[in-house]
């Protein structure tokens, strides 16, 4: 196992939990769901880390899909977040209380 | 030098490739339809969601209708270059799931009618979830099954939000968004682990060489081969055998040693071992990102506002349709793992107590709600702990190196999610029917049963299966089934729990019951207005009756499933 193995595989955990953290930090939704994006890329870099490692040629392909679905679902998102900031003006997800939860 | 190999030709099995292109194929159709009928066609804005509705309901029949035939010869064997691969277990997830999709098109057009939503898109939406649903109960291949989950998801997210107007509405859609992306970065991370871990993301390798694999750990030790003859054809991939990575040909391999022709079995030669740790993380990391999806605890925090916010039937949607899918995924996963013969240390740990967790944390959760939705949101997080517990018997050593055992707690998941989906289209169709009134506070049910008898006594078979305590109802032979397997395999603590949180839940599947029987004191005891035609009827009688027929006869279950 080469030592630059293990440094990617440290950073790509690091990164996720930056995300993590990130995640349950934040206020403001769009900064939530940069770290949602922040945690994918970990995961992609994951993968391209394991694949180059082990000789495995799919594991470029599987980054390309990971990378499509973030896309799709910021696509989703934002017209989530639209749709809340019509009716409530602001998007901080603390104040976006009125369901009980 | 290596001898003669097939060239291996892909096929797509067009058969059981048919009911997703149905899905698929049927949701662009909606969505052009939707575009063309009012621009082209010239039809008023009604007529439209009608045809729309007549559309959404014959493609989910053709889908159900492909599905039945298929099972018939559903054989487990792999499609799409192994990407899926159909069984028994995921042909009957599937039905379920375009079961309850036929429940949501019956009940869409008042709800679409009534809050002015758009057709066109709620049923395109609908029919892209079912096909993700669908699609995720056969995949077999890792990345697959999370774009199938993703499809499933973003469609829900939309689903939940679609009453815009609604501030209630897209706020829940707002927090499922946020709490189902963060899960699925979890799920992506365990992927990628298990991939490091075991070299591949197919879940019983291509499929081919699960036969092959039995006889060759009958014929004894694989022939070592230099490990480089994986590289060389396509007709030869590698899967994983007892914790091994093991090189496997399609086709017997003959090479010319010193002049005379040598034919080795399938097993070519084995390759390094799977890495323990990585399998763990990875496994973990996979569990809590499908956990946030099922909404176990302590992963549920989403599902009571979610469930409460979102339009009933979509509701309905998540409680049923998506949990079943995911199960069935789950269960593919934890049979993965059997059928490699290596299971993470600590992996049984963690799925007991995210089942006991859940059993706890739902029933308790559910005595103080006294919103409706609500309290089905945390009555179907202690169903999820319950089914945990078949899951926590799955990965027993006892039961994962049996075949038969296997197969008959998978009879008892797949019969629990029967009744788990009857019970909640029952209890969210007639929540739907009461509109205002069911869909709010428990109080509101005060009186029901002089007002609206029949409805009263619908409601009452759903809360007494939900409760699932000694009367012969499908509720009651779903628990029996998962405990007895568990109780089979000593895992005696969990059923107990299981049973103690049953017991709690008595206190407040019966409050509802004794709420609509009691007598309305105050005078506002109009009837209200409810859905006309014969759909909302249509659901809640079917799914009542099936309840009580089932409940009688639970082992007719198993002969319409193609079990003689």
């Amino acid at each position: 196992m080469e030592p630059t193995f293990i440094y990617t595989l440290v950073l790509s955990a690091t990164l996720f939990t930056f995300g993590i953290i990130g995640v349950m930090w934040k206020r403001n939704a769009i900064s939530i769901f940069m770290n949602v994006e922040l945690m994918l890329n970990a995961a992609n870099l994951a993968f391209v880390a394991f694949a180059r490692e082990f000789g495995l040629i799919q594991g470029g392909p599987l980054v390309l899909f990971v990378m499509t679905v973030a896309a799709a679902e910021a696509g989703v998102g934002l017209a989530i977040f639209i749709a809340i900031y019509r009716t409530r003006r602001h998007i901080r997800a603390d104040e976006i209380d009125l369901l009980r939860g | 030098m290596i001898g003669q190999f097939q060239t291996f030709v892909p096929q797509v099995a067009l058969d059981q490739v048919l009911p997703f292109a149905i899905l698929i194929v049927g949701g662009l159709l909606i969505l052009a339809l939707d575009a063309l009928l009012e621009a082209v066609a010239k039809m008023t804005p009604e007529r439209r969601d009608q045809t729309l509705t007549l559309v959404t309901g014959l493609v989910l029949a053709g889908a159900f209708g492909t599905f039945a035939v298929d099972m018939l010869g559903a054989n487990a064997r792999p499609f799409l270059e192994g990407a899926f691969r159909a069984d028994e277990f995921g042909h009957l997830g599937a039905l379920l799931i375009i079961g309850t999709a036929l429940a949501f098109v019956l009940m869409a057009p008042a709800l679409i009618k009534r809050r002015k939503l758009p057709a066109g898109e709620m049923y395109t939406l609908l029919l892209f979830s079912v096909a993700g649903m669908t699609l995720l109960t056969v995949a077999n291949e890792l990345i697959t099954a999370f774009i199938c989950i993703e499809i499933l998801s973003l469609s829900l997210y939309v689903l939940t939000g679609i009453d815009r107007r609604n501030r209630r509405s897209s706020e829940a859609s707002f927090k499922y968004f946020i709490l189902g992306a963060f899960a699925s970065a979890f799920l992506v991370f365990g992927i990628a682990f298990l991939f490091g871990a075991t070299g591949t993301t197919q879940l019983f390798g291509d499929g081919r060489a699960y036969d092959e694999m039995q006889t060759a750990e009958k014929i004894g030790r694989p022939v070592q081969l230099p490990t480089d003859i994986a590289n060389y054809n396509m007709g030869i991939n590698e899967v994983l055998y007892s914790g091994q990575r093991i090189v496997y040909a399609a086709q017997p391999v003959s090479e010319v040693v010193e002049g005379q022709i040598v034919t080795h079995p399938n097993v070519i030669a084995t390759l390094a071992p799977l890495n323990p740790m990585w399998l763990f993380i990875g496994f973990a990391l996979l569990f809590v990102g499908l956990c946030f999806k099922l909404s176990l605890a302590p992963f549920h925090m989403w599902a009571p506002d979610v469930y409460e916010g979102a339009p009933t039937i979509t509701t309905m949607l998540i409680a049923t349709a998506s949990k079943v899918a995911a199960f069935a995924f789950l269960v593919h996963v934890v049979e993965a793992l059997s059928f490699w013969r290596f299971f993470p240390a600590g992996a049984s740990f963690i799925i007991s107590a995210v089942a006991v967790i859940s059993i706890a944390w739902g029933n308790l959760g559910a005595i103080v709600q006294t919103n409706f939705k609500r309290l089905l949101a945390y009555s179907s997080i202690a169903h999820g702990g319950y089914l945990t517990i078949a899951i926590a018997t799955l990965i027993h050593p006892e039961v994962f190196s049996d075949l038969g055992r296997i197969e008959r707690v998978r009879d008892a998941i797949v019969f629990y999610l029967f009744a788990y989906t009857l019970m909640n289209v029952l209890a969210f169709g007639i929540a739907a029917y009461l509109g205002r009134q069911g869909e709010g506070e428990i109080s509101n049910f005060r009186g029901l049963f002089h007002r609206r008898p029949a409805i009263a006594v619908a409601m009452s078979v759903a809360m007494v299966s939900l409760m699932g305590l000694g009367l012969p109802i499908v509720g009651f032979w779903g628990k029996i089934y998962v405990f007895k397997e568990a109780v089979d395999v000593g895992l005696i603590a969990l059923v107990v729990i299981g049973a103690l949180g049953s017991v709690v839940s008595a206190f407040y599947y019966l409050r509802v019951v004794v709420e609509m029987f009691m007598r309305d004191a105050s005078a506002d005891a109009e009837a209200g207005t409810v859905p006309q035609g014969f759909a909302y009827p249509l659901v809640i009688g079917l799914s009542c009756a099936a309840i009580v027929i089932f409940g009688f006869l639970p082992p007719l279950f198993f002969v319409l499933g193609g079990r003689g």
